[in-house]
This record gives C-alpha cells, structure tokens and sequence, in this order.
C-alpha cells in the first residue's frame, strides 16, 4: 500500500490539494458565518464549487492513469483491488460519522461535522470514479471501435456533469440538462450491455464474479445512504448540488447490477468454458513435450490421461499401446491391471465388429456378455483411438463407477487431445527419421568420396587404347578395377565382391590394400592368387567371396596370361581371324576355399594379343541385366556387340555396349554394380 | 522362394525351389544351420525347382561346404537346371561340392 502511494503520490498530489482547499473553505465559510462581521474577508461560494471541480477533475484523471496501470489481465484482480478501496472508503467514512456524532454537541462540532462530509465527498468520489475507469477495463475487454466512441462520448458527458457544479451561477436551461441526462442514460445502456469478459471465467471465477460484484453493490448503495442521504436529513440535499456525480453513479450501478445477472445466467455455461481451458492447457503441454530435447512418448500419455480423466471426471483410465505387435497397457489409473487387459480384449473385439468406423466408443460395462459375471466397479467407459491420419499408435480408454457417465460433449474434447498426442509423437518420430536419413546419407557421400579415390584413375598406357565404366547401384558398390604396371607387364585385376552397397565396399577397399601389398612381389599368377586367396579368407565373412580376373600382359611381346578366381568369362575379339575367344579357365571364387585351396584349383590361360584385338573384362552386372520380360542379358549378346563394334575405340565401344544395355533393359534401372573395361592393341 | 525338408534315415533332403536372392538366402541358411545344429550331417540338396540363384544364395551355401566336410558329413546337389549349374561353374563350386544329375544318383551316395 505505501508503495502504491509512494508510486502515485503525484498522480494524487493534485486531487487531495483540491480536497483541502475545498475543506478549508467550508470551514471558514462556518467560522465566518458564526461570527458575522468580525472577519471582514469573505470567499464567495463559487471558488469552493471551483475547488470542487478542480478536484473532480484531478481524480478523474489520476484514476483513468492509475488503473491503466495497476489493472491486471486478469479481471476479477481489478475488482478485487476495487472491492479493497470501496471497503476501507466505507469504513473511513463510518469512523468519521461516529466521530462527528461524539462532538456534534461541542464547539468543535462544525470542525469535525465539515471532516466527515469532505471525508464523504472524498471516498465517494475515489470510489465511483476509480470505479469507472475499472468497468472501462471491463467493457472495452475485446475492443471494437463502436464501443471505444461510446466510451468517449460517456468521458465527454461525465466531465460535463462535473460542469453543472455551476448550474446555479450559469442557470442552464432546464431542457438541456434534461437532454443532456437522456442521451447520458442512451450511452451508458448501450456500454452497459457489454459483459463479454464474463465468458472467458470458469465456474469458480464466476461464483468469485457474483460474490465480489454484490459487494460492490452493496457498498455503492452504502455510500449513496452515508452521503446522500445523510444531506437529505441535514436538510442540506440539493439535486443540482449533485447532478455532477449523477451519470457515474447511475452507469456504476446499472454495470454492477448487469454483472451480476450475467454472471448468474452464465453459470450453467462454465463447464464447457473450463473444456476449453484445460483443452488448451492439455495441447500446449504437449507442445512443450514435443521441444524436451529428449523426447519420450510416455509423457505425452501422461499428459493423455491426465486431462482425459480430469476434464471427464473418469474414476479410472488407461491408454494402449502397440509395441512390437504387442499390446500393452500403460498409465493405469486406479484399476486392476489383470482386469484391464480383459477389458481391453472385450473393447478390441469391439471395433473389430464397429461398422461406422468410427474412432470412438462408448459402452457400458455390464451390457457387454464377456464381462457380464467379472465383479467390475466400473459401469461405463469411453475409448477412443490415438491416430494421426496415417498411423495408429494407441487407444485412450476412461471409466466410470455409474452407468451413464459419458457426456456427449466431452467426445470432442477428449478426439482433440488425443489427436494432438498423436501428431506430437508422429512428428517426432518423422524428425528423428529425417534426422537419421540425413546422417545416412552423410555417410554415404563419404564412402562414395572415399571409393572414388580408390578405383584408380585409368591412364593411357603405351600401345593400348583403354578405356573403363564403373557404375554401383547404390551410391556405393562391390566392383573393383586395378592396372599395375612394373617393368615388364601391365597387370589388369577386374573383381567383384559379393552382395551390393557398403558392406562389400568396404571389403573391396580391403581388397585394395591386399593387392598393392601384393603387386610389388612379382609373384608367379598362380602363388599371387593363392596369397590373395588366403588374405581375403582371413577377412571376408563366411558367407561372402570375391570373384577376381587377374590378366598379365607382357609389355613387349603382348603376350597374355589370365587367372580366373570364380569371375565372369574374358572375350578376346581377335583381329586377323575376327573371331571372339571366350577365356573361362578353371578357377575358385577367393574365399569359397578357406584352408585347403591349392594349385589344383586354378588354371592359367595364356593368349597372344595382336594389333586391333580387343579384349573386354566386366562384372556380372552386365551380362545379368535383365530386360523387361526378365530375360538376362547373357554374354551370347555381348559377343554380338563386341563383333559389331570392335573397329570402334575403347571408349566409343564401352558406350556403345552400354546404349546397347539400357535399350535391351528398356532403361530400366540396373539393379546391380556392373564395370566393363575395355582394352585394344593399338 | 521356399526351402521344403524331408527326412530319411540317414540323410536329409533339402529342396529349393523359385529364386534365391539376397533377401531369401537367409533361409537356406537357417534351414542347413538347423541341420547341423541337430547333428544331420548327410545333406542332398534338390535342385530341381531352383530357378536363378544369386551370389548371396551361393555365398550361403559356400559357408557350409567346409563345415560339413570337415565334420566328415556329406553335401550333394541334384537336379541343377542348365542356368544354376552354369553359375556354380562359373564360381568353381563344382570343384568342392559333389553335384550329380539326378536324384537317384546323390541318394545312393549316402547309401554307400
């Protein structure tokens, strides 16, 4: 309280200035009447009417700033804080009458008489004006712009009320004062009429409305008893005397009285208000659920079923969850779990046999045969389904111990914030999906990096034209290239490893790093495949091999030796006969063999290359491209292709095959790694 | 795909019939491993329904060639269409599983 004076002291300071003059003024118009002739000076009556005014005015003014200020969004704060003011007022003023009746035999009676009816004119005023501009906060809650101009138009009549504090000296006209009073009361009905904050109360807020708006009413009327009427019986009343304060006592009255029915006739209304409410609450948990960094489902249950059973008033309650085809029950309030599970079972068949399809249902217990001899203390229920659109994630069920319990209203509310659960969990399992398929690809993109740094880059070789396509079904494969060159050979080594995707890339980098280990040996073909046999055993999984074609040729006799480790065939087009030689010598796939691989297991084909021969290694890819009809390519085609493009360069016949493939596949995607390397004698 | 068993006195069949890939070697895999794991060493795997069969699939039933020799069981193949047999060709299967032509022939390998 010291505070708030302390804050608005200069606000006040003007209107209580007023005040004291208007009360010193009284008191030496008495002291001067009671001794006529002795005090020559006298202050005429209209500079105690002017005072009057000037502190009319002054409340006016500090009370439209205070309240602005203090009034909290929350109206019943701003009646509460009105409801303090007019009570201390009210006693103020009893203590000052009782005071005044003690020394009215005394001398000191004009003294304390003149106290007690400035301290009446002081909390009166306080009170009704400070009154105003709190039902100003009120009406104009939900502004529109009609009622903001009859708001002013009722500022504009209330300040030319405190005017007829002049009326005696002006004489104005009966009919404009009568004019004046009439189009006061046509504004004052029409703000009047303006009690929508009443609808944004719940049933307490409401009870509390009724209950503080009686007060208000009651210590309006107390006033206008202790001050006005009090004049009355001192003879002193004069209506034009108090036709200023007349528009705020009527609009105050008329506004608490409205109130107060509004609220009583609103009451019934309460509880679909306070839905809304916890509604609201129950999502904007939700949401709050949805931004914890760590995000756990069952929260979003627990909120579930906490709103559900408060806003249905349900004595019981669980919510069903699905959890790797399972069902499960979770969140059970106040009831059996044993119990619940068979309730379920009744409430599942339910749906199976629901028609409608609707997402909700409502049963009650005893009606339902499977139940019928369970001694169950619940009598009705209401389930309805947690979903999204698109997904199902569980069911939300309340009971109750009487038949009957579930309102119809109430379905909305409870689909609503079952929804709402629904689509918070779904998001953040969408996020979570998109989170990890963008770390995927992440990973992906580096492996591809990573592969493309290993398959080495083909440069031209002395007395070749050579020229390799390599192409992964996913963003990373199995197919493996590798020319070593050394002094006397080029060493071509074309491999598959088993299966698709990042498992074999990652053995086939391995598989790079065993062969440069390897190369520098110079091993004889056969001791170098066995090595590499026995390498990749020790690292391959059990299930999976390699499939190599480890061709040597000799730099400058161009003589050719190829081992074959379980991989596709090698086509050798031959210039001078224009023949295609199909090369499959016997030989293992690496790793098939673990421990006894020997030289038994291997056969080496040699092979002397001539000018314009042309030789082809590719992977399985390509000759089990299939078409449409799921006819495999076969390398029967590929030999066809090589027959009529072997005049070609290596590039332009490594494209043609290609173009040759997409049109038997009829560009369908080719669902495995295919590489094809060609090689010709220049 | 789809793995049918029978059972004889001393030796399993195994056949294998539609396309192995990838996604179904998985349960050749099973199906042998259930095998071995209840001491059935003497396997014949017909063939004669096996469309296509992929590296996978070959890969799966790789894994249990060694194993079975070394525990001195006996795998044979049968049945193999032109295609399949071309394929396990192509890997050198041929060089360490007993293949035949007919189902008559792999069961009197396990009579003797």
């Amino acid at each position: 309280m010291r505070k708030f004076f302390r804050k608005y002291f200069f606000q006040l300071l003007p209107s209580f200035t007023s005040w004291v003059m208007m009360f010193s003024i009284q008191l030496y118009h008495e002291v001067y009447d009671l001794n006529k002739g002795k005090i020559l000076f006298h202050i005429p009556d209209y500079v105690y009417d002017f005072f009057h005014f000037l502190f009319l005015i002054f409340i006016y003014q500090a009370g439209k700033t205070i309240v602005k200020k203090e009034s909290k969004p929350k109206s019943l704060e701003v009646i509460w804080l009105i409801v303090g003011l007019g009570g201390t007022g009210i006693i103020i003023n009893a203590l000052s009458n009782w005071v005044s009746h003690i020394y009215m035999a005394n001398y000191s009676s004009i003294f304390w008489y003149n106290l007690d009816k400035h301290i009446g004119i002081i909390t009166n005023t306080y009170f009704f004006i400070t009154l105003v501009f709190v039902y100003r906060q009120l009406i104009l809650f939900r502004s529109t712009k009609p009622k903001q101009n009859a708001w002013i138009l009722l500022d504009i009549s209330i300040v030319f009320g405190f005017l007829l504090l002049f009326d005696k000296y002006l004489s104005i006209p009966q009919f404009i004062i009568i004019a004046y009073f009439l189009a006061s009361i046509g504004i004052v009905m029409y703000l009047s009429i303006h009690t929508e904050w009443v609808a944004y109360l719940n049933l307490k807020e409401k009870f509390l409305g009724i209950f503080f708006m009686s007060v208000i009413l009651i210590i309006q009327l107390s006033y206008l008893l202790l001050v006005d009427v009090k004049d009355v019986m001192n003879y002193d009343f004069d209506f034009a005397n108090n036709l200023h304060l007349n528009v705020i006592y009527f609009f105050t009255i008329l506004y608490t009285f409205f109130c107060i029915l509004v609220l009583a006739f609103n009451l019934p209304t309460s509880s679909l208000y306070e839905l809304r409410q916890l509604e609201r609450k129950a999502i904007s948990e939700i949401n709050q659920v949805i931004l914890k960094s760590k995000f756990d489902p069952n929260d979003v249950y627990k909120i579930l079923i906490h709103y559900g059973m408060l806003c249905a008033k349900a004595d019981f309650g669980w919510i069903q969850i699905s959890q790797n085809e399972e069902i499960k029950l979770i969140q059970i309030k106040n009831f059996n779990e044993n119990l619940a599970y068979e309730v379920h079972e009744v409430i599942n068949k339910y749906w199976s046999y629901q028609i409608d399809k609707k997402n909700f249902f409502i049963g009650d217990t005893n009606r339902l045969s499977l139940l019928k001899n369970k001694s169950l203390e619940m009598e009705s229920f209401f389930a309805t389904k947690v979903s999204t659109q698109d997904k199902e994630y569980g069911e939300l069920i309340l009971g109750w111990k009487h038949k009957n319990a579930f309102e119809l209203e109430l379905h909305s509310f409870l689909s609503i914030i079952s929804e709402q659960a629904a689509i918070a969990i779904e998001n953040k399992e969408l996020f979570k999906k998109s989170i990890s398929l963008e770390r995927y690809q992440e990973q992906l993109k580096i492996a591809k990096d990573f592969q493309e740094k290993v398959l080495p880059k083909i440069s031209s070789i002395e007395g070749f034209d050579i020229h390799a396509i390599n192409q992964e079904a996913d963003e990373i494969g199995g197919d493996y290239l590798e020319i070593y060159q050394d002094d006397e050979h080029i060493n071509i080594i074309i491999a598959d490893v088993a299966g698709k995707g990042t498992t074999a890339a990652f053995y086939m980098a391995e598989l790079k790093g065993m062969l440069q280990i390897l190369f520098p040996l110079k091993l004889e073909l056969l001791e170098f495949i066995k090595k590499l046999n026995f390498a990749v055993s020790q690292c391959l999984s059990p299930n999976l091999f390699i499939t190599i074609n480890f061709l040597r040729i000799h730099k400058s006799t161009f003589h050719c030796q190829l081992v074959r480790a379980g991989h596709t065939p090698v086509l050798h087009f031959s210039f001078s006969n224009q023949k295609i030689g199909e090369y499959q010598p016997k030989g293992i796939g690496l790793g098939v063999l673990r421990k006894s691989i020997s030289d038994k297991n291997f056969e080496i084909h040699e092979f002397q290359l001539q000018k314009n021969d042309v030789i082809l290694l590719f992977t399985d890819g390509i000759i089990e491209a299939r078409s449409e009809n799921k006819q495999e390519l076969g390398i029967d085609i590929l030999k066809e292709w090589l027959s009529s493009f072997y005049s070609l360069s290596s590039t332009e016949i490594n494209y043609s095959i290609l173009e040759q493939m997409m049109a038997f596949t009829n560009e369908n995607k080719i669902d495995d790694d295919y590489t094809l390397l060609t090689l010709k004698v220049q | 795909m789809n793995v049918q068993l029978n059972d004889f006195e001393n030796y399993t069949t195994v056949y294998l019939i539609g396309e192995i890939d990838a996604s179904t070697s998985i349960n050749i895999q099973n199906a042998l491993q259930n095998l071995l794991d209840n001491g059935q060493k003497n396997i014949h795997i017909n063939c004669e329904k096996l469309e296509y069969i992929s590296s996978a699939g070959l890969g799966a039933l790789m894994s249990f060639v060694e194993e079975i020799e070394n525990s001195n069981g006996l795998m044979v193949f049968s049945d193999l269409k032109p295609k399949v047999l071309n394929v396990f060709q192509l890997l050198g299967l041929d060089q360490i599983m007993k293949i035949v032509d007919n189902h008559q022939q792999a069961v009197t390998f396990f009579q003797n």
